[in-house]
């Protein structure tokens, strides 16, 4: 039999199943239910998880001290003060360095954000022209920019803008001197920080919320096809009949 | 002009060929490749474009659960009651410490009638009790439930009082005091030997002694840290069980989070059944472990 056919035949069996609803018992249900093996330390970083990205530190140390749970996201002291270095670094002008501390945060930064990593090296090939290494700056702008500014049009132009520095004798009266200004230097680091920050949210937000969602989903989606006790109150967490 | 015989897939069966027709079977086959090359193709190409499908489909669904809204404080609360619960006293204090001091503060309405009273029930005591089952001092754990609660103890075959027992045979195995253990084992492990449901626990505790290295043994898991937390567990949900206000018996058993996370588990993998066993089971362990990009 065609590949084709069978599929239409799975399909004419799911369609058959969707439109009746199947009926769990409450006993039924309870049995599923028991069969569920939630292990207690998975509970405990869940819960160690919530104590710590939502800031209670001291509940987090003492739960630490009475359940025996690590922290699973060390996301304080240590990350704070990395970002700060880069940051700093890129107003110093240290571009180089500011590129290897962010790679060392996490590497996906600059890999999921092509805008940021070609500012940054705008600001690589600025901080060459000012100190007036042209040579090494034009090969900078050729090798590295270049191939930047033909995936697209708008990093062109800022490559344009930047390269048209090296135009002019007196850089501080030109039309493109702002680049050499702190302020670009201040705009760029801003990004980067901006750009950790929202890297390291995704691991600030707790799970715990994620989870309650995904519950509120699940049923919705199961009631489409089953009618079985459901849960309608998060907080007393207790089971409904279901409705026949 | 020698004859052809020509046998063709599909056909089934065993033809001569004369010249003439050839040329036309030869352009006939020449179709047939074709066609199947383009339906492999098609369907080579129909598989990238499902997987990209689902990919868009997961994405689709991660954003439509994350735009759920749910209850105020929803998470706080459970969190709360989760350490009321399982006795975990000091963190409790310092959490409510902390609740009421950020801006604003943290406001749980009391919901229906669930009287803080049945959980924070006999608090210091189990968190006593945790305490001293989970450094292993099955000893004096014994001695403050015949003190505060010997009617849990009395019954020396009771469920709670194998745990324990076990629990100190484990424990003086982990010190290397085996000949103790094998006392210990004769006067109070026999007698659960032939009793339903003790029985494999209690072998796995003797197997114990049979290795030289027994945490690298099959039976390891013994003397993990996970084997003190299961009877800590028990022994706080026996005294959650003897509050006289207590009206659900279950509730001993199972915090709020803990039901909500076996509803979960349980609506994904009744879901997943229904569709035909198609997808990923939901793993809570495995939601903790990887982002926040959970799969149900």
């Amino acid at each position: 039999m065609s590949p084709f056919w069978i599929v239409i035949r799975q399909l004419a069996e799911i369609e058959a199943m969707a439109l009746s609803k199947k009926v769990i018992t409450r006993e039924e249900w309870e049995k599923k239910l028991n069969d569920v093996k939630i292990r207690k330390e998975d509970m405990n970083k869940l819960v160690m998880n919530f104590l710590v990205t939502e800031g209670y530190v001291d509940a987090a140390e003492k739960f630490r001290m009475e359940s025996g749970t690590e922290q699973i996201a060390d996301i304080d002291l240590a990350t704070i003060t990395d970002r700060m270095a880069v940051k700093k670094a890129v107003q110093c002008g240290n571009v180089e360095d500011a590129i290897e501390k962010v790679n060392d945060l996490n590497p996906e930064i600059l890999d999921t954000n092509p805008q940021l990593f070609f500012h940054l090296q705008q600001q690589r090939l600025i901080e060459l022209i000012r100190n007036g290494k042209v040579e090494e700056a034009l090969e900078f702008a050729q090798e590295e920019l270049a191939p930047r500014g033909e995936e697209n049009q708008s990093f062109l132009e800022e490559l344009e803008r930047t390269v048209a520095l090296l135009a002019f004798e007196d850089v501080s009266n030109c039309p493109v001197g702002d680049l050499l200004d702190i302020s670009q230097r201040l705009k760029t680091a801003s990004e980067v920080n901006a750009a950790i920050l929202t890297s390291q949210s995704h691991e600030k937000d707790p799970k715990l919320p994620s989870l309650l969602k995904m519950l509120v989903w699940a049923q919705n989606q199961l009631d489409e096809k089953a009618a079985y006790p459901r849960i309608n109150n998060l907080s007393t967490a207790t089971l409904e009949d279901p409705a026949v | 002009m020698p004859q052809q015989i020509t046998k063709r897939r599909g056909f089934g069966s065993t033809y001569e060929t004369p010249q003439s027709t050839l040329p036309k079977l030869k352009s006939k086959a020449a179709e047939l490749k074709s066609k199947n090359n383009n339906t492999l193709h098609g369907f080579k190409n129909s598989r990238t474009a499902q997987k990209e499908y689902e990919a868009q489909e997961r994405m689709k669904q991660q954003m439509t659960i994350e735009k759920i809204s749910l209850p105020p404080n929803i998470s706080y609360g459970l969190v709360r009651s989760y350490l009321l619960h399982y006795g975990y006293e000091d963190t409790l204090h310092s959490f409510d410490l902390a609740g009421k001091s950020t801006v604003p503060p943290v406001f749980i309405a009391q919901e229906n009638g669930v009287d803080e009273q049945d959980i924070t029930y006999a608090l210091n005591q189990r968190k006593t009790l945790r305490q001293l089952i989970r450094s292993g001092d099955i000893d004096a754990a014994f001695c403050k439930l015949r003190n505060w609660y010997p009617w849990i103890v009395q019954d020396d075959k009771s469920s709670t009082c194998f745990l324990l027992h076990c629990q100190k045979f484990i424990e003086l195995v982990r010190v290397g005091a085996l000949e103790e253990a094998v006392k210990y084992g004769r006067t109070e492990l026999a007698k659960f030997f032939g009793l339903t449901g003790f029985a494999d626990l209690v072998q796995d505790c003797v197997a114990l002694l049979a290795y030289e290295k027994p945490q690298e043994s099959s039976v390891g898991y013994l003397l993990e840290d996970s084997q003190r937390e299961v009877v800590a567990d028990t022994v706080n949900a026996m005294i959650l069980s003897t509050n006289p206000n207590m009206k659900d018996l279950q509730g001993c058993l199972h915090s709020y989070l803990e039901r909500l996370l076996r509803q979960l588990t349980a609506c994904c993998l009744e879901r997943r059944t229904m569709n035909g066993d198609q997808g990923e089971a939901f793993q809570l362990h495995r939601v903790l472990n990887s982002g926040n990009k959970a799969k149900c």
